[in-house]
């Protein structure tokens, strides 16, 4: 992962990277049947639209400068009939590329949500969710729209471009090649657009990420800089990158000032120059007047695609910075996988737990768990305790495979739980998470966490068994209330009830608690979750991270973890007689509470 | 003076100065506007005279010409394109240069605005919301400020003024051509009202689904511990597909417009074809005349085959005006007194005086009276909800009373100068934030001048200077998303430091050590008490623990003192307070290790859903 914040930000693509339009190909090849038609439908759309002026030249030449007027009726009809069938086929053409696109989305949407779901807790430690949020809602769309819009327009304007530059060959040959001649300096200054357009949109986007990230944190801190009495000194800084950011758009809006005018000069020299000449051929009579209007109109029709072409190049450099950005987190490793022929665990379940010599780093050789050892038996409640950083809560982590050990193994019933699936695993331990995230839905899909396979009579049961059907059944609507974004209308100790009713209702033969001290929860409510923690633990293998001291009375026995090696376990009164590491942690911290400050 | 906070105190806020917000910043550029506007009308012009030019030079070269007067007329039409590049030039540089110059200058008064207001909008509005304001809405309002007053003036002087000569060539064809104006009129009526209704569920849509992901990521341990994947899956399919259904309906109404621009314009040119056509023949107009007219009306399907996407445009302006309008003419209830008086010099007395205060339409505080003598700690306890925090709130007015005033030293808090005000109070908050910078420049945020003894001092005071060493460069390490994570108790015991810092008279915590364990907790409180030596300080904590090291405390209970005395007192009172105590005797045991630094990453800090924090460029709509 880089460490550079913007890192991310700043790749902004070339338009000419192959790797990715190669990958976005590959989103479109499943309906190459429809992507190809459409091409075709492309080019007999420009064809017909070709045909409008050629129309226009017989009719001067063969009708209205002959005097004539017999044919004028069949030919209006003709041109209507063009008309008409290019309508058609481009709302046929529109249609089809919007069914594409939108599958496209879809299938590339959901490889990145299901992609996401195979990603290990590590990932997702790395990856602000904001970021994740963007790549699968915003970058998607924008590369939707570019498969809906950009690629057809493109595409059309390019046909479009090439269809006309025949059709003049084939009406005369000298008239070509003298629009021919204005060819190259035109291509050569759309180039030279697009790429001062590359420059300043690299810099645009970057400075707008600078400048949105520091919104974003002045909107979050507000209440502290008013306090600080710092509004000054941060809109010193807002106003840097919103400068910034000026500075970058101003020079977009130059050459873009420049580039429009140029192309009108283009033409009208381009236009001149048929006239001066052709015309002087028209005089000569070795050219009709019809085809030198034919030649008038085709300019029109000619510029018109080409100024579309470079508008359309930031939209596709954007585009391709965002498909970049999607996949490289469609890239991003599992880290935690299945393996190839899983083992499964013998039912019923015992819940035996069993770490052999595990050794666990965050980062290479910064170990947090160092050759730790034990076995825990079916039905048995262990505590473990241990200074802040001795590795608890990595160890819950590691039973649940958040994340994969390095050494050694941990054994469910004997399973080395690598060999078992995820998911299998996790259907038989429950993860009892202090910090319990609440979806903005009802009360009850928020315990059965909308899997439908558990019963609402189940839910109940569950809420009752921890203590919190009580303040459920005190809401307005009960199980039904809606619960607000990250469960606003919550306390903590309801939230907390919520992810223990959440365990029970999913029935596990094994439960992980983490039950670290938060001073914020009112005595009451701390009262009824130790009740429910004790439900909750009845019957199952439990290992509980405590801060209770009547929990930790209450287990059979303590697991004590000491800068991430496992130093003692015993009974409370057996450890306290040891009079050692725990000993010690019971006096520092215990005595801590209980000595007067004063 | 209790009575002072009058209804109009509280009313909705008035508009500032009257009329709208952002009128005043469009005049202030109107020079530049205006020359604009004339450029562009120049440049409009000019267009539109070419296809005189070709008109005399078709009937020249059917009379018999010379090359030498066909090259004047190239000439011509070279002049003309020379005129209207620089016009145009000038149009795009002057126009669409000052929306973006306003642009700035509107996102710098609308940032600095949003940090004057108070919390009463804070907890009304979500922070996506208002990112997608000073973000996507400001863009689409430069837009519409800038190249859509473009598109939109220029179409319409080159519709009258285009339909204009064709009127002067001839009257008759002209009225046959224009016969399709209508048509288009009509089309485009329904198209933009079938493609704004679908538009919108499109967009709904979207944001439902911006939420799902948005949950389903902030949730991912609860999925994957409960092993749920499959069914997040199978709900966000279910979402996208009912998202493809409805662009794929708003793409039948998409896809129809542009075909139906250019079909109608291109019937008009085949009825030209055919009534122009005999028209020449009869001698009604020349040749060349015929060629200017169909000339025209490919200038003129040109322009309107672009209508569609200019009134899109134009509609999201007028939405994105008001949005902008809306936060930019929110006055903070807070406000600064027009009159502010000097603070007194009185070592810091706090007072309550009859204090009313709700929140969310509920009252919290009813009828309220304390006193805090200068230089006393008062510590405050009570259950959630029972107003503690409303009453640090009001002290350093994040919040005003709706009744009775709150004094410091004998002078309301709402007569000094907040600036003054909050130069006075030194305030640790529940939910300590912080910044992504260092780990420096956040603690010395309050007084960036503060000396490095100073700023050792107050890491030493909230017991950091462990948590120092982990980090590669000390206090120059650089914390929050761009750097390292802090832990709930190391985030609090920066806020704290960061208070220290500052100096004030004035010391509040509310709740701010609730992440701290005890034995860290302890060890702060003895290195403060030196500090909160002379300083009046108002605790609020939980733990009795916290507590009883004040020379007072008061117990609330619903927006009321329930109990108030020393430790020593209340215990002898045997009340609530006793009861609390005896209870946290009981429960408070070893482990109070809720700093983890593991434990820090149970929920993954993230932005606010929909808003593009990277670009802020998109065109549809966050998860509102």
């Amino acid at each position: 992962m880089t460490t550079d914040f913007y890192g991310d930000e700043t790749t902004f693509g070339s338009v000419y990277d192959r790797r990715i339009l190669g990958r976005l190909w590959g989103y479109l090849r499943p309906y190459r049947a429809r992507v190809f038609t459409s091409v075709g439908l492309m080019l007999v759309i420009a064809s017909l639209d070709a045909a409008g002026p050629l129309i226009v030249r017989y009719a001067i030449d063969q009708q209205i400068r002959a005097g004539q007027t017999d044919q004028l009726g069949t030919l209006t009809l003709l041109f209507v009939g063009t008309l008409v069938t290019g309508f058609a086929l481009s709302y046929a053409q529109g249609m089809m590329m919007a069914f594409v696109g939108q599958r496209v989305v879809l299938d590339i949407r959901l490889d990145l949500f299901r992609h996401l779901q195979r990603m290990s807790i590590s990932f997702f430690d790395r990856n602000p969710v904001g970021r994740l949020v963007t790549r699968v809602t915003n970058d998607v769309a924008v590369i939707e729209q570019v498969l809906t819009q950009g690629v057809v327009q493109i595409l059309t304007n390019l046909l479009m471009v090439i269809v006309f530059l025949g059709v003049l060959l084939f009406l005369d040959w000298r008239l070509a090649l003298l629009m021919y001649v204005f060819m190259p300096p035109l291509i050569w200054s759309v180039r030279l657009f697009a790429l001062t357009q590359r420059e300043a949109f690299t810099q645009q986007r970057i400075w707008l990420a600078r400048l949105n990230a520091y919104l974003n944190e002045l909107i979050t801190g507000v209440a502290i800089l008013q306090l600080f009495n710092r509004r000054r000194e941060s809109m010193r800084r807002f106003d840097e990158r919103n400068a910034g950011l000026l500075e970058a758009n101003k020079r977009s809006i130059f050459w873009y000032a420049v580039f429009e005018p140029t192309v009108v000069a283009f033409g009208a020299i381009t236009t001149g120059a048929i006239l001066w000449y052709g015309g002087g051929r028209v005089v000569q009579e070795t050219l009709t007047l019809g085809t030198l209007v034919a030649f008038l109109q085709y300019m029109q029709r000619f510029y018109w695609p080409l100024r579309e072409l470079s508008q359309r190049y930031t939209t596709l450099q954007s585009a391709i910075a965002s498909a970049e950005r999607v996949f490289t987190v469609l890239d991003s490793p599992e880290e935690v996988t299945d393996v190839e022929a899983p083992r499964h665990l013998a039912t019923p379940v015992q819940g035996r737990i069993e770490f052999r010599d595990v050794w666990f780093a965050y980062e290479p050789d910064n170990w947090v768990l160092r050759g730790v050892s034990f076995t825990i038996e079916p039905g048995e409640r262990v505590a473990v305790v241990g200074a802040t950083g001795a590795g608890k809560s990595t160890m819950m982590s590691l039973i649940t495979r958040f994340y994969d050990v390095q050494r050694g193994e941990i054994l469910v019933d004997g399973v080395p739980i690598r060999d078992l699936p995820q998911r299998e695993l996790r259907r038989h331990v429950g993860l009892m998470l202090q910090d319990p995230f609440i979806y903005t839905d009802s009360v009850i899909e928020n315990i059965r966490l909308r899997d439908t396979s558990i019963s609402e009579e189940q839910v109940q049961r569950a809420a009752t068994a921890v203590g919190a059907s009580r303040f459920i059944e005190r809401m307005p609507d009960g199980y039904a209330s809606h619960l607000a974004e990250r469960g606003a209308n919550l306390s903590t100790g309801q939230k907390q009830l919520i992810a223990l009713a959440r365990v029970a209702a999913f029935d596990p033969e094994i439960v992980l608690v983490m039950d670290e001290a938060t001073a914020s929860i009112d005595p009451e409510t701390e009262a009824l979750i130790q009740r429910g923690m004790e439900a909750m633990t009845e019957r199952r293998t439990a290992i509980v991270i405590a801060h209770r001291l009547n929990t930790i009375r209450s287990v059979e026995r303590i697991l004590v973890l000491h800068r991430g090696e496992l130093v003692e376990e015993g009974t409370h009164e057996e450890l306290l007689a040891l009079g050692g590491t725990y000993h010690r942690l019971y006096e520092l911290q215990y005595q801590a509470a209980d000595t007067p400050s004063s | 003076m209790a009575g002072a906070i009058d209804a109009a105190h509280r009313a909705p806020a008035p508009p500032r100065g009257g009329g709208n917000p952002i009128v005043r910043y469009v005049l202030r550029y109107r020079w530049q506007y205006a020359l604009g506007f004339v450029a562009l009308l120049a440049a409009s012009l000019t267009a539109l005279l070419p296809p005189f030019i070709l008109r005399d030079a078709v009937d020249a070269i059917e009379g018999g010409t010379t090359r030498g007067e066909l090259a004047r007329f190239g000439a011509m039409i070279l002049g003309l394109a020379v005129i209207e590049s620089v016009a145009r030039f000038g149009s795009r540089l002057l126009v669409s240069g000052t929306a973006y110059r306003l642009q700035y200058d509107l996102r710098n008064d609308l940032a600095d605005h949003l940090l004057t207001l108070d919390q009463r909008f804070y907890v009304g509005s979500r922070t996506g919301d208002l990112m997608s304001r000073a973000t996507q809405d400001l863009q689409w309002l430069r837009d519409f400020t800038g190249p859509t007053l473009i598109d939109v003036t220029r179409t319409v002087v080159m519709l009258i003024l285009g339909l204009g000569f064709l009127l002067t060539i001839d009257v008759r064809l002209a009225l046959i051509a224009m016969a399709y104006l209508p048509f288009v009129s009509a089309a485009v009526a329904y198209f933009e009202t079938e493609v704004e209704r679908r538009y919108l569920q499109v967009t709904r849509q979207f944001g439902e689904l911006a939420n799902r992901v948005q949950e389903s990521i902030s949730g991912v341990r609860a999925v994957k511990a409960h092993a749920l994947e499959d069914i997040e899956i199978a709900w966000f399919t279910r979402d996208n597909e009912e998202m493809m259904g409805r662009s794929l309906t708003l793409a039948r109404y998409t896809s129809g417009l542009f075909p139906v621009m250019i079909l109608a314009s291109g019937v008009s040119t085949g009825l030209v074809l055919w009534f122009g056509g005999r028209d020449v023949v009869s001698g009604r107009i020349t040749i060349g005349e015929f060629v200017q007219f169909g000339t025209y009306l490919a200038i003129l399907a040109a322009q309107l085959s672009a209508v569609g996407w200019i009134i899109a445009s134009w509609q999201q302006g007028i939405v994105s005006w008001g949005r902008v309008s809306e936060v930019l003419r929110t006055v903070p209830t807070v406000d600064e007194p027009s009159n502010p008086r000097p603070p007194a010099e009185g070592g810091g007395e706090l007072r309550f005086e009859g204090v009313t205060a709700s929140f969310e339409g509920q009252d919290v505080l009813h009828d309220f009276d304390l006193v805090v003598p200068a230089g006393d700690t008062m510590a405050v306890v009570g259950a959630t909800g029972s107003g503690k925090t409303t009453l640090a709130n009001l002290l350093v007015r994040l919040a005003d009373p709706t009744a009775g005033r709150v004094t410091i030293d004998g002078v309301d808090v709402r007569e000094l100068a907040l600036r003054d005000l909050r130069d006075l109070v030194a305030f640790v908050p529940q939910e300590s934030f912080l910044f992504s910078d260092s780990l420096r420049d956040n603690i010395a945020f309050g007084r960036p001048e503060a000396t490095d003894e100073e700023l050792a001092r107050a890491v030493a005071t909230s017991q950091l200077e462990n948590d120092l060493v982990q980090f590669a460069d000390g206090l120059d390490t650089v914390i929050g998303e761009r750097g390292v994570t802090l832990s709930g108790g190391q985030k609090q015991r920066a806020a704290l430091a960061r208070a220290l810092v500052k100096d004030a008279p004035i010391l509040v915590l509310d709740d701010a050590l609730s992440h701290v364990d005890t034995h860290t907790e302890e060890g702060i409180l003895r290195r403060l008490r030196a500090y909160m030596a002379d300083r009046t300080t108002l605790l609020i904590a939980h733990r009795t623990s916290t507590l009883r090291s004040a020379d007072e405390i008061v117990l609330l209970a619903e927006g009321r003192i329930a109990e108030r005395g020393t430790h020593d007192q209340l215990i002898a009172l045997d009340g609530a307070y006793a009861r609390l105590y005896r209870e946290q005797q009981h429960v408070e045991a070893s482990e109070r290790g809720a700093t983890d630094v593991e434990a820090s990453a149970v929920e993954t800090p993230g932005l606010e859903p929909g808003i593009d924090i990277e670009t802020g460029d998109t065109s549809e709509g966050g998860a509102s």
